[in-house]
């Protein structure tokens, strides 16, 4: 078990680290850059700009100061010059969990410090978001296959096609239009809202969880439909056992063994997600923060947060396949 | 006059809607089991023996599947007219049954303690502890080492002999008047098979449960049974004690069963699978079912279905024939001449066709 954290922990080192060179490469490919404005500004004030940021150093490897290096303080300096760039100053510092400081605030504010502050609501956002995919999901299929071809089967049926399949930006923004044309409720302006939890999560964590929920019920579904014709489920009833034990203690963990295998999606779903319905919704979170950041070009908010979606994401596909040797003993054993 | 019978099956009929049409699984079956008595079912797959005893314990998936008619006389009540509640009652405590795959008939995530307590606190109103010693001492009798141990692993740590051996100590839990056992040694190897057997026999002598074991293998009911009942095409076709039928098998698939089983003492020189395949069931026919594959078939067999008829004290066939093994050695001669016959023929003719060009 603790073997096994270990390894998954550590294989994630790579992968970050790809992430992040995909990341700065597919930046250093856009036009443009932080410091374009719609006026001129001084050139010296660009340079300036430019060198407290360290972008005056080469994008990947500094040959020149290892040229300087080489001859004058020997290899090991010299090697150290070579990544003096940016994506190495910047691998460099964000080991030691130094992300920089973000160009918005030209400085003054850390991409660390912005991400502390905006991703607990993000977080709120997401927990609200999963449970309601699960509690309304989960017992909608369980409900759809054990009363297969009923109401009840094909309410859930619907529910879960129009979740599946229309896009969270469309039914968003229904929902914001109904919400102030129907039921005259304003679009939430002060930002102190969303600083505990508060009923204001609830429209946007819904939407948000709708594609989730849809997919869980349709996987639910069809995982109790095929649990329920296995041969144990027969025997189980071979005993005598009633209905409610059969499906509370025989079929239910069976089928939620195919549910969990989607969760690791699902949570990566929802962050993405949550850029657009927190630009929808104006929620404070960081993935609102995500999306200005591509507008302004702030790189390191940019980068930062991509790698810090990464990391959550990783981690939460290992949960997943903990929880997975949890239910299925099968796997616990291997 | 003799005492009633455990089990009485009268003229059960048991249909599946499908999307072909109604299949007709089982026709008219009727068949009895005493206290204590060991009834073989045997046939080829699809011969109706699982929609039997599933019909028996009310299992049977419905939908697609219903019985459509017949009694089910258990210790004098009839099963068909019992609710679910009733019947819950019956399964797993006083009718139980094992299945044919051991490898997929127990919950593969639940521990087997858990799945052998739940019929005994269900049933006999143990409380978890009395079920846990009951269900140790239940392992130990189906010959499983360690049992305090193993009732703590997963079905998935044992082999398929071993869970087989756990589905037999599962299903005489609670002293069950009759043990349905489906094919239960079909799955497993052939040295498995036997140790299953023998301690099918072991437990048939300790416990005096009656029993109906399904095979399609006639060499397997041969030491194990009192009774067999022979299937085809979901019909019962031939019904005697195990020694009658196989000393005087009188239906011809029965014979052709028999004579498919490899013999020990060597008389038979030829092994003789049944050609053909059963028919469907899904057609009405006034017909014999096994007209299309009997070597005795006669024009009468294509017109007129034959019912059960005594043909010996306690012997009973469907043929219209007075047909025996005697007739079959015979015919199967006449048969291997007439194909020698026929290729010598066929060789002359080739020889006489290259010396001409
Ligand atoms: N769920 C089902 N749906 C449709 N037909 C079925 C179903 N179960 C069994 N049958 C029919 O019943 C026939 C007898 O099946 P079964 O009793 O399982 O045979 P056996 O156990 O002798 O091999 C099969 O040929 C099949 O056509
Ligand atoms: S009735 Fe005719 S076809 Fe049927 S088993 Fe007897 S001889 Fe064969
Ligand atoms: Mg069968």
């Amino acid at each position: 078990m603790i073997g096994f954290i270990i390894r998954r922990v550590l294989a994630m080192i790579p992968v970050l680290f790809l992430v992040a060179l995909i990341t700065f490469f597919l930046m250093k490919q856009a036009k443009g850059g932080p410091f374009d404005q719609e006026k001129e500004v001084a050139p010296s004030t660009i340079a300036l700009l430019n060198r407290k940021f360290g972008l005056d150093k080469p994008a990947w490897l500094n040959t020149a100061e290892f040229n300087n290096r080489m001859s004058a303080d020997g290899p090991f300096a010299a090697v150290r010059g070579l990544f003096d760039s940016q994506f190495g100053n910047y691998m460099l510092n964000a080991v030691q969990g130094d992300l920089g400081p973000t160009y918005a605030s030209k400085g003054t504010e850390t991409v660390q410090d912005k991400i502390k502050q905006t991703f607990p609501i993000s977080l709120r956002l997401g927990l609200i978001s999963l449970t309601f995919a699960l509690v309304v999901g989960f017992p909608l299929g369980i409900l759809g296959a054990l009363r297969q071809n009923t109401i009840f089967d094909y309410f859930s049926l619907i529910i879960s096609t129009i979740g599946f399949s229309v896009p969270t930006f469309v039914t968003g923004l229904v929902l914001l239009l109904v919400m102030s044309k129907v039921f005259g409720v304003a679009p939430i302006k002060d930002p102190s809202v969303w600083e505990g939890f508060s009923m204001s999560y609830f429209p946007p964590a819904i939407i948000l969880g709708l594609g989730t929920m849809a997919y869980i019920t349709r996987l639910t579904r069809s995982s109790v439909l095929e649990v329920k014709r296995q041969d144990y489920i027969r025997t189980a009833k071979a005993k005598g056992l009633g209905d409610r034990v059969v499906i509370l203690r025989h079929i239910l963990r069976n089928s939620l063994i195919p549910v969990i295998t989607i969760l690791g999606p699902a949570v990566a779903g929802l962050v993405t997600g949550s850029f657009i319905i927190e630009s929808v919704f104006r929620v404070p979170g960081i993935g609102s923060e995500f999306i200005g950041a591509i507008g302004s070009r702030d790189y390191s908010m940019i980068m930062g947060s991509t790698l810090f979606f990464s990391l959550l994401v990783a981690l939460g596909n290992i949960m997943v396949d903990l929880s997975y040797g949890l239910i299925d003993p099968r796997i616990r054993n291997s | 006059m003799a005492e009633a019978p455990l089990l009485e099956v009268k003229n059960l009929q048991v249909q599946f809607k499908t999307a072909d049409g109604v299949v007709n699984a089982v026709n008219n079956v009727s068949f009895s089991v005493n206290r204590g008595e060991t009834l073989g079912i045997v046939g080829e797959s699809g011969s109706g023996k699982s929609v039997t005893s599933l019909s028996i314990m009310r299992l049977i998936p419905s939908p697609p599947g219903k019985i459509a008619g017949g009694q089910i006389l258990f210790d004098g009540d009839n099963l068909v007219d019992f609710s679910e509640s009733e019947m819950r009652k019956i399964r797993g405590n006083r009718i139980s049954m094992i299945f044919q795959d051991p490898m997929t008939s127990l919950n593969p995530v639940l521990r087997i303690g858990r799945q052998m307590t739940e019929s005994l606190q269900l049933h006999m109103g143990m409380t978890p502890k009395q079920a846990r010693n009951r269900a140790i001492d239940l392992l130990s009798m189906v010959g499983i080492p360690a049992p305090d141990k193993r009732l703590d692993d997963f079905p998935h740590q044992f082999s398929g002999g071993m869970r087989q051996r756990v589905m037999i100590a599962m299903g005489l839990a609670c002293n069950p008047e009759l043990l349905i056992a489906d094919e239960p040694t079909t799955a497993l190897d052939v040295t498995i098979q036997a140790q299953i057997l023998e301690l099918l026999n072991r437990l048939k002598n300790e416990t005096g449960t009656a029993i109906i074991f399904i095979t399609h293998d006639l060499g397997v009911v041969a030491g194990m049974t009192d009774r067999v009942i022979v299937m085809y095409a979901g019909r019962v076709v031939e019904q005697a004690s195990t020694n009658e039928l196989f000393r005087n098998p009188r239906m011809p698939y029965t014979i052709g069963l028999l004579d498919s089983i490899p013999r020990l003492d060597g008389i038979q020189t030829r092994l003789t699978p049944i050609p053909g395949l059963p028919p469907d069931l899904l057609e009405k026919t006034n017909r014999c079912p096994f007209a299309p594959r009997c070597d005795f078939v006669q024009e009468q067999c294509w017109i007129e279905t034959p019912s059960l008829r005594q043909v010996a004290p306690d012997h009973t066939a469907a043929c219209l024939f007075d047909i025996d093994r005697d007739q079959r050695q015979v015919m199967a001669e006449k048969k291997i001449a007439e194909e020698e016959a026929a290729l010598d023929a066929a060789l002359e003719d080739v020889l006489a066709h290259e010396q001409a060009s």
